[in-house]
């Protein structure tokens, strides 16, 4: 009986398919196991039968039987009859058992195997699965989301953990939320620090720095931080912000830290690919450096930021496009713009924003005006998709927002203050946003970070800083020093060391350009944007989808007919339908701004004070102010505006081939400019653009008035008018007088639009054209 | 059953047969895959088989995808940063008394059908259990056997002693 266990162990799983061949195999199979042990066991049912049929006395005095026992009868047999006769009988019952375990054994094959699937499920159902029966794959997932301390105290639990927690996948993403580098928890940093772990690195090398929970050391402070840069997730360098200057003095340890940093980038003369990476990120950081000097020593920052390139840190191509404008009188657009595809080429975001500012100037460099658009869509598309919403919820600030509109307010009043521009204030509101998205923060500390965002905003941002002392003297003295350097901590680990990233205020002040703003609406813009998102997080909303929209409810507001023009449409890719939810949500929202006030009853107002202080801008809050369109005029302007974009487009079907025809000798000229730009040399560059640059003007106007005498529709109206913005921008402004005497005949009575050229031409043009290659450079002077 | 709408059958371990819509059974990859590499689902009257997921819990499991097939698509997170927040309505209600045993099932499941949220809505769950406790405790609340030796037991506790003191914020 032994062999049917094992043949049944053999018995691979049965298919439907599989049971009519596997009941032959193992029919045969049970046949020839059954035989087998029918040999062996025959001699014992031959004594069975001798001794069962033998006559024993039942009574004393009956004569005892044969056999007096299996010894004996054993014994008995082989001496009188011979060995065989073990074996009587075996083939009678060899008949027996081989019919029988040939037919027993597929039978039993075949009913397990009906009833396998239906009893393990039911067994395992039936037991209650525990965490030890999950695979290793999915126990690591669970444990991605555990803290380094959580993850520490599982490995105490049993062996398995132990063996799991310690693989390198779990050890370098482990959070260090909530903890500081103290003596004690010393040797879990440098373990996770050995597995690359970038939240140790960044926490510990911020307190070596600062002296904060352990003790101060230049030394390996640098090296922590350093180490940090090698191990962050592409962004731009960071670490340069936290020792920049200003120092107190040369032997400051900031300066000691930077000193360090210098040494490395000059010693090195080349290695494998990773090291090159981490070199250009700490070449960049100390050109950041050299740049933010007491005496800024251009020409040595330059330098460091062409080593850095070379080592593939694109976010050097776009300070070296800052300082060559600057310091370079050589350096043409063209060189700019090969620095930004350069940058754009390694995945820069703000190289991509800074070559569509270009773009939508007609400065196409070696592209053709449809592979422009084509790129400056992709753009905003990356910036337009879905973000991750919700986030943690925040059961200690309250859910309408309040809270956080406080302390937006208040940011605001510390960058009024300290004079810093719009993407300082957006920059850190982002840092602010993405930290409650994912760290819990109470009441109490929500100010705190509010200031730590502050402070590192400014550091990254602007020639000025806040230091701790001044922030923590800014709270009221609500925190100390040591609360702020482990909040900016903090809230570096949180974001990796991804400080900035293109924000609402980036796509806004694109599509404004786009849209051919004059400075008003740039500054109406502007002050739409800070007031909205006081109520808005800028994590809710992807922020070119926010930018459209805020962007749409400006041009209505300045009394623009078509507030999402076909320009706008055609380079952004985003579709009014897209947005117009939005729009609506956010053209409600600006009208409404209703009065908040905080625990002591006084209104919070910064953002109306910020634009009523200045004089130079006080027109535009009267223009806000003034326009008395309300939100259902709005709404009824944009669903004009899809019936617009639906007659355009099927007037485009019909002229789409002359349009076609129109790009295809435009791509040529542009081409041929290139071309002609390139033979030439720099001296007489500017000599061969001219007199094409004024050709094409000349044709344009014509185009226009042409235009103008067969009676254009509205949408074409705002085109002559972008078509006339980018010609009055490329060239000399003799041209610009007759632009602008045919756009007041065109559109006339609108005063808001003649009044922009003027100021247009002459205030922001200039500032325009640095603005549009550098995104930081903040476009509105502001004190 | 609507024209519009297809519906694709399914069949768990234990011999159930679910009809689900195929729009919901979409958020499972590798059924997604499936139909996809097999052209099934069209006129196929042939149920899929499923032979690692009993029958209590793919109900589970639709009840799930049903709930979130209006959802947008969520970006893929990079390893580097998991998001711990908490779920919320829907999400919230379907773990929070769930056992133990079905919840490891659902984890299992979804690893199997490939659904991305619903096992990061399970593993966060499970994470969540261990957090902010100690090594007893979670041998406690998981039943796991403390299998160390003596000397192991030491060194492992001397090694993340730091755990002991408490978080400094």
């Amino acid at each position: 009986m032994a062999g049917r266990g094992a043949a049944a162990k053999e018995q691979p799983e049965s298919t439907r398919e599989g049971t009519a061949a596997s009941a032959w195999v193992s029919s045969l199979a049970g046949g020839v196991a059954g035989s087998a042990s029918r040999f062996a066991t025959n001699p014992f049912d031959v004594l069975k039968i001798r001794m069962q049929l033998q006559a024993e006395p039942i009574r004393r005095g009956q004569a005892a039987g044969k056999y007096q026992g299996v010894v004996h009868c054993l014994r008995t047999i082989v001496t009188e009859e011979g060995v065989q006769a073990l074996w009587k009988g075996h083939l009678a019952s060899q008949l027996l058992t081989i019919t029988y375990c040939a037919v027993q054994f597929p039978v039993y094959e075949t009913l397990v195997a009906q009833t396998r699937t239906h009893l393990t499920n039911q067994a395992l159902a039936a037991r209650q699965l525990v965490l030890l029966d999950l695979p290793d794959d999915a126990l690591i997932r669970i444990f991605r989301h555990l803290s380094y301390r959580d993850l520490s105290v599982l490995a105490q639990t049993c062996v398995r953990f132990a063996r799991l927690s310690q693989l390198p996948s779990l050890q370098c993403h482990a959070s260090f939320n909530n903890e500081w580098p103290i003596p004690r928890t010393m040797p879990a940093y440098q373990r996770a620090i050995s597995h690359s772990n970038l939240h140790a690195t960044i926490k510990l090398g911020v307190a070596r720095l600062y002296g904060e929970g352990v003790d101060a050391n230049d030394v390996e402070a640098a090296h922590w931080l350093i180490q940090a840069e090698a191990v962050l997730p592409p962004c731009a360098p960071f670490i340069w912000m936290l020792f920049r200057p200003p120092w107190s003095s040369d032997s400051c340890s900031k300066a000691k830290i930077y000193k360090f940093l210098r040494k490395e980038v000059d010693e090195f003369t080349g290695g494998e690919y990773e090291r090159t990476c981490t070199i250009g990120r700490l070449a960049y950081c100390v050109g950041r450096t050299l740049e933010l000097a007491e005496n800024p020593q251009m020409t040595e920052a330059e330098r460091y930021y062409r080593i850095s390139l070379d080592c593939h840190c694109s976010h050097a191509a776009l300070r070296l496009v800052d300082i060559c404008g600057r310091i370079d009188a050589n350096f043409s657009t063209l060189d700019r713009m090969a620095l930004c595809l350069k940058a754009s080429s390694l995945d820069n975001d703000f190289a991509d924003l800074a070559l569509i500012g270009n773009y939508v100037n007609r400065d196409y460099g070696n592209r053709t005006p449809h592979e422009c658009m084509a790129f400056s869509r992709e753009a905003f598309a990356r910036g337009a998709a879905p973000v991750r919403r919700g986030g943690l919820r925040q059961p200690d600030l309250d859910r309408e927002g309040k809270m956080r509109f406080i302390l937006m307010d208040w940011l605001i009043e510390v960058a009024d203050l300290k004079t810093f521009g719009g993407e300082t204030l957006f920059v850190a509101m982002d840092l602010v946003d993405r930290f409650l998205q994912h760290c819990r923060i109470t009441r109490k500390t929500l100010q705190l970070l509010g200031i730590a965002c502050m402070v590192m905003a400014a550091r990254y941002l602007e020639e000025g800083v806040i230091t701790i002392r001044e922030a923590a003297w800014l709270t009221d003295s609500m925190y100390s020093y040591d609360q702020i350097v482990r909040t900016i901590g903090q809230v570096l680990v949180d974001v990796s060391g991804n400080v900035i990233r293109p924000t609402t205020f980036h796509y806004l002040n694109l599509l404004l350009q786009i849209g051919g703003a004059t400075p008003a609406v740039f500054l109406l813009g502007q002050h739409m944007a800070e007031a909205l998102i006081l109520t808005i997080p800028l994590t809710e909303f992807p922020p070119a989808k926010l930018a459209a929209a805020m962007a749409c409810c400006t041009f209505a507001l300045a009394g623009v007919p078509q507030p999402w023009s076909s320009t706008m449409e055609r380079w952004s890719g985003l579709e009014l339908r897209t947005i117009y939810d939005l729009a609506i949500k956010c053209f409600s929202l600006f009208r409404k701004q209703e009065r908040v006030v905080d625990h002591r009853g006084t209104e919070l107002r910064a953002v109306k004070d910020r634009y009523n202080r200045q004089v130079s801008i006080k027109d535009v809050a009267n223009l806000a102010r003034e326009s008395t369109l309300s939100l259902e005029e709005f709404q009824a302007m944009l669903d004009e505006n899809m019936e617009l974009d639906r007659d355009s487009k099927r007037e485009a079907e019909l002229t789409k081939r002359a349009e076609n025809r129109r790009l295809a000798a435009e791509d040529e000229a542009q081409t041929s400019k290139y071309a002609q730009l390139k033979s030439a040399n720099k001296k007489d560059k500017n000599a061969a653009f001219r007199p094409k640059a004024k050709r094409e003007k000349e044709a344009a106007l014509a185009a226009a008035k042409e235009r103008q005498k067969q009676g254009g529709a509205v949408a074409e109206q705002s085109d002559l008018t972008e078509n006339l913005n980018r010609l009055s921008m490329e060239g000399a402004a003799t041209n610009v007088d007759d632009a602008l005497r045919v756009l007041s005949g065109e559109a006339s009575g609108s005063s808001v639009e003649k009044m922009t050229f003027s100021e247009f031409e002459a205030q922001v043009l200039p500032e325009l054209k640095v603005c549009r290659c550098v995104p930081r450079k903040e476009l509105m002077p502001i004190g | 059953m609507t024209t519009s709408e297809k519906f694709v059958k399914l069949r768990s371990s234990d011999d159930k047969e679910f009809e689900v819509p195929v729009k919901i059974v979409g958020m499972s990859v590798t059924i997604k895959n499936m139909l996809e590499d097999l052209g099934l689902g069209d006129s196929d009257e042939s149920p899929i088989p499923l032979p690692n997921v009993s029958g209590s819990i793919l109900e589970k499991v639709i009840e799930y995808c049903t709930e979130h097939q209006h959802d947008d698509p969520q970006p893929d997170d990079d390893l580097a940063h998991v998001d711990n927040d908490e779920p919320e309505g829907f999400d919230a209600e379907f773990v929070r008394d769930m056992d133990q045993g079905t919840l490891f099932h659902l984890i299992l499941a979804a690893n199997f059908l490939d659904i991305k949220s619903l096992l990061d809505l399970t593993c966060k769950h499970v994470a969540s259990m261990i957090k902010n406790k100690g090594p007893q405790e979670i041998r406690d609340q998981f039943n796991i056997r403390n299998d160390f030796t003596p000397e192991e037991e030491e060194r492992v506790q001397k090694e993340n002693d730091w755990t002991n003191s408490g978080s400094n914020p």
